[in-house]
């Protein structure tokens, strides 16, 4: 029975021991590093294999869209501190979500052949529902 | 004529052997006998179980590989939809303006 138990805590430890090395493994570090770091850019550059000239037109895109982003940003915070009627709220956001469609789109049109449309379908979920709930994951799945 | 008889023949004949008996000789066969048993070291276990137990390996090691690497994949998952939804917050206003109302 000694045996039996020994063997069994053996394998059992060897098993735990290679299923953390798989993990490790299969972990992508730069993947893990880009998440601390919070990089976006850099995920989206290695994502969406974009090469250097893709990734500095897309990279001036968004610098570009930044001011957009704050004017409307600038809106929506003054329209809520003045307590605007929802209406007027729901429209600025509306255009909010029509700017920034057309600056992904125009990011997906920068990007190599078949990584635009995955993009789009993952971006513009997130921005259509601003809870986020039921956005796809990368699987394409909620 | 008959010939002389072997000395040596008469005295075989009248030899008896009467050992004394030992009244320890079974239990300490027994003794030996289970020490026998208690003293089969682990490699000898492991080769009379060889099959069963090469089986059991294969079987925890491969559930151990996959098990590995399914974490490790939904771990990279999950990194990759928190930069996606971080990407998506910093190009969106609504995100930065705070909750809606």
């Amino acid at each position: 029975m000694k045996f039996f138990l020994f063997t069994v805590g053996l394998l059992a430890a060897g098993a735990g021991a290679v299923g953390i090395l798989c993990y490790r493994l299969s972990l992508d570090s730069d993947l893990q590093s880009e998440n601390r770091s919070g990089d976006t850019m850099a995920w989206l550059r290695t994502e969406f294999h974009l090469d250097a000239a893709q990734f500095r037109a897309i990279a001036r895109l968004h610098e570009a869209y930044g001011s957009v982003c704050a004017s409307h940003c600038r809106a929506i915070m003054n329209a809520r501190r003045n307590n605007a009627q929802p209406a007027e709220i729901q429209a600025l956001e509306d255009e909010c979500v029509r700017s920034m469609t057309d600056h992904f789109r125009r990011v997906a049109a920068l990007m190599p052949p078949g990584q635009g449309d995955r993009y789009l379908a993952l971006v513009l979920p997130r921005i259509g529902d601003y809870s986020h709930t039921g956005a796809p994951t990368l699987r394409g799945t909620p | 004529m008959n010939p002389p008889i072997d000395p040596l023949a008469r005295v075989l004949e009248s030899w008896k052997i009467e050992p004394a008996s030992d009244p320890n000789f079974r239990p300490s066969v027994a003794a030996r006998l289970a020490a026998s048993r208690t003293n089969l070291n682990w490699s000898a276990y492991l080769r009379v179980h060889a099959a069963l137990w090469a089986a059991v390996g294969v079987v925890l090691l491969g559930a151990a590989v996959w098990t590995g690497r399914q974490a490790g994949h939904a771990r990279n998952q999950a990194d990759r939809n928190e930069l996606l939804d971080t990407y998506v917050r910093r190009l969106d206003p609504r995100a930065m303006t705070g909750p809606q109302t």
